[in-house]
């Protein structure tokens, strides 16, 4: 039999990129851990689930139509996303999930020597998906806890094709104001792709935050990311929508895979969008969580970064890796932070008041 | 990067000048010296020999790789009855026997080099040889750093790495350090070879004030070395700066886990976990993964032992007993040893179990024990299966568990520490 070896056939950026491993099923960390249960506090998910009525389509999905191939380009729901906030149904691009549309982006602006610049301490797949299709990521440090503006603006050369900005951020929660968000369009004066990653701004009550849906028609090289996975509850179904200027949301379309997003998926998002009252539910659960968490971690005198998003950050006295296995044996689940260049803190997602002081009561055990 | 030169030829007599040139000449290429030259020669000389015996004109690959502070020789080749027991420090020549003397090659080309690794997988073999390049020992530099201003914490360029691994040389003890910190030369030619990355503290006029070294132990682990820091008030503050700087780098590469066995007093202490202790200093470790769990391949005797130890370390692991009844069928064992004589310390690792790994185990402590070596290890995979069946001689010649180190290996790597029963252990 002839030896195969892969190695002279992987290119060197693929050879040096770290792959991603996802955690464990429930059943399988159960065993594991020995716990229960499993309280997951570690993606961000709604507790209150989808709203009642994209549920009900969930429910009443016939198996007949599992056999037939969905829209292709998500017709009806961009139909709907353009009802909704007054655009061209062609402003929209749905994807399976962010990921897949930063991959898009990525995929139509930039060749060979080109980089993308972002935050170091933010949503990590922007910096992936560059460096695994052969793009330098260029990383600006955080500046209290927030993307630099400035420090980004100053980092573009000629190369420079998109730009990501994730607000509110994640992890951090924090986020730009609409008089740093225009100070940074200025200086990028339109010459490059600005991405801005709205998946949690449904969750933001602030009024200076700035609402990218509005804002692209005044600069048409804004490109918006949201998401149905996090306020509207649909994460298993793994859907996601782009919004720009008909110009520029052509371009990605050519690289776009079409029917990467399920049928399901597409009848659920078009029910999700318009229910303000899940979306007030929801805001006002993680007030709560948010207003609880605070308080009892000002107790435990643990330095922590509560944004305007559905988690907090925590700094522990101890290895992030090791409370997360300690917590797990107490059936807690929180994402560990040290992948996201903050060592020692944990991301702890917010929910229902159980899980909150289930959690607590586990992390004052531990520490 | 220039492509490794690559030799493939078949092990006949006649091409054995071919051979020997070829390694000459790559190893003259890359600017080596003679003394350096003549080892990595001589060691491919003695293996093309001896596999020409064995199987004359079967096919092997001879390449050369160059570094700033070593060459690095391998070999691959198939061979059923290649007999990898002349790699055993403890091996020795029998002048009456001439199946003994033939061997003899292997023996010398095994004690010339610094290090070697060998793989067996079925009859193929893939060797390593490496030899380091050789370093004058340094002169002192007598620099004592001033109290910092401003500090700041940099990549290094190769003088200033030079400078803080020379700080470290003379305020520690060698045998708290890796070899390499015996010449500040060396610490900097990995630096540059991209096999030992740095960070220091330094501040606006030039006060270099120590700094932290990590590099690769495997594919799944780094270590860290430090930090170090000399001549500061709140150092502490600065240990942990350093470390923190550093985790958010390795953070985001492939490692799983990084271990931390040379360090100075501003170890933060609070960023690790203690996995254990060896030659009374706590080794400390993190992972820089969430852990998803992994199985681990245990031997009855001593898997309640293990069992406690991941209990009290939180790891998630599925012990997995090996069926009792395999015996091992290479008549010889083969053990790998690392001497590091500043530290007192060998550390043994498996290379093939054989029906004399009994004998060859005792045999290998009893060398170092009669050589004086204070400190002699044993590290297991424990995600290799084939692993298990060395605990058995290990436990039965007075090895105890020392370490676990998670994913330090293709799983978890377990250390055992060797208690001379005379001794009364260390």
């Amino acid at each position: 039999m002839n030896t195969f070896s892969v190695a002279h056939l992987v290119p060197d950026h693929i050879a040096a990129f770290e792959q991603y491993i996802p955690s464990r099923p429930d059943d399988e960390l159960k065993k594991l851990y020995g716990c229960d249960r499993i309280f997951r506090l570690n993606n961000n998910e709604n507790p209150l689930g989808p709203p009642p009525e994209a549920r009900n389509v969930i429910k009443r999905f016939s198996p007949e139509k599992a056999a037939i191939y969905p829209s292709g380009d998500a017709f009806h729901l961009r139909s709907k996303l353009s009802r909704h906030f007054g655009k061209d149904p062609d402003q929209f691009i749905v994807g399976n999930g962010a990921n897949e549309l930063i991959s898009f982006v990525i995929k139509a602006f930039c060749r060979e020597g080109d980089n993308i610049i972002t935050a170091d301490k933010t949503f990590a797949v922007y910096e992936w998906v560059a460096q695994f299709s052969g793009f330098n990521a260029r990383l600006i440090p955080l500046k209290e806890f927030g993307f630099d503006a400035a420090g980004m603006a100053a980092a573009i050369d000629e190369r420079t094709k998109i730009l990501f900005v994730c607000n509110p951020n994640n992890p951090t929660g924090t986020y730009w104001d609409i008089d740093t968000f225009r100070e940074f369009m200025s200086a990028v004066n339109g010459k490059k792709i600005v991405v801005l990653d709205e998946a949690y701004c449904e969750f933001v009550e602030k009024e200076d935050y700035p609402d990218g849906m509005k804002l692209m028609e005044e600069y048409p090289n804004l490109v918006v990311f949201r998401t149905f996975s996090k306020m509207y509850g649909l994460a298993g179904l793994r859907i996601g929508y782009l919004a720009g200027s008909v110009e520029v949301v052509d371009v990605i379309r050519k690289t776009c895979v079409v029917y990467s997003v399920n049928a399901v998926a597409q009848d659920a998002a078009i029910k999700a969008i318009d229910d303000q009252d899940h979306v007030l539910k929801t805001r006002r659960l993680m007030a709560e969580a948010r207003h609880y968490l605070g308080r009892e971690l000002e107790r435990l005198q643990l330095p922590h970064v509560i944004g305007e998003t559905s988690y907090i950050m925590v700094k522990l006295p101890m290895s992030d890796s090791l409370a997360y296995r300690k917590l797990m044996r107490h059936g807690i689940m929180i994402r560990s932070m040290t992948g996201f260049r903050f060592p020692n803190y944990i991301r702890v997602s917010l929910s229902e008041m159980e899980m909150m002081e289930a959690f607590i009561k586990a992390l004052t055990e531990i520490l | 990067m220039p492509e490794t030169p690559v030799l493939t030829i078949a092990a006949e007599s006649a091409f054995l000048p071919v051979a020997v040139s070829f390694v000459k000449k790559i190893c003259q290429g890359y600017g080596f010296s003679q003394k350096e030259t003549t080892v990595l020669v001589l060691a491919a000389e003695e293996i093309f020999v001896y596999l020409n015996k064995l199987n004359p004109g079967t096919m092997i690959s001879i390449s050369c790789r160059s570094k700033p502070y070593l060459m690095e020789l391998t070999l691959e080749f198939t061979a059923e009855n290649f007999n990898l027991r002349a790699f055993n420090l403890t091996s020795s020549v029998d002048v009456e026997d001439e199946s003994s003397l033939e061997e003899l090659g292997l023996l010398i080309a095994g004690r010339m080099v610094d290090s070697f690794s060998i793989n067996q997988t079925g009859g193929k073999i893939h060797m390593s040889l490496m030899k380091y390049m050789g370093y004058k020992e340094a002169a002192a530099t007598g620099y004592t750093p001033g109290p910092m201003v401003s500090r700041t914490i940099d990549h290094p360029d190769p003088l200033e790495i030079r400078m803080v691994a020379g700080m470290i040389h003379e305020s520690e003890s060698m045998a708290d350090l890796p070899f390499f910190f015996k010449t500040p030369l060396m610490v900097a030619d990995m630096h540059e070879a991209g096999d030992l990355a740095a960070l220091i503290l330094k501040d606006r006029q030039n006060t270099i004030a120590g700094g932290l070294f990590w590099k690769s132990l495997n594919r799944n682990t780094a270590e860290i070395l430090g930090p170090y820091i000399y001549g500061q008030t709140g150092a502490s503050q600065m240990g942990e700066e350093l470390v923190e700087k550093c985790l958010e780098t390795i953070g985001k590469e492939n490692f799983t886990g990084v271990i931390c066995r040379h360090y100075g007093h501003d170890l933060p202490e609070q960023y690790f976990e203690t996995i254990g202790t060896l030659s009374g200093k706590k080794i400390f470790f993190r992972q820089l993964q969430e852990d998803t769990g992994t199985c681990a391949w245990l031997h009855p005797s001593i898997a309640a032992d293990i069992a406690d130890r991941y209990e009290r370390l939180f790891l998630p692991r599925n012990i997995i007993a090996p069926a009792d009844d395999v015996r091992p069928l290479t008549p010889y064992t083969v053990i790998s040893s690392e001497v590091n004589r500043a530290a007192d310390t060998v550390v043994m690792h498996p290379l093939v179990l054989g029906q004399d790994v009994l004998e060859t185990v005792a045999a290998h402590c009893l060398l170092f024990q009669s050589d004086g070596y204070q400190t002699v290890l044993f590290t297991l995979d424990l995600g290799n299966s084939a692993h298990a069946g060395w605990i058995p001689a290990l436990t039965e010649n007075g090895f105890t568990t020392a370490l676990l180190v998670p994913y330090g290996g293709k799983g978890d790597l377990l250390t055992l520490a060797y208690h001379h029963p005379n001794r009364g252990g260390k």
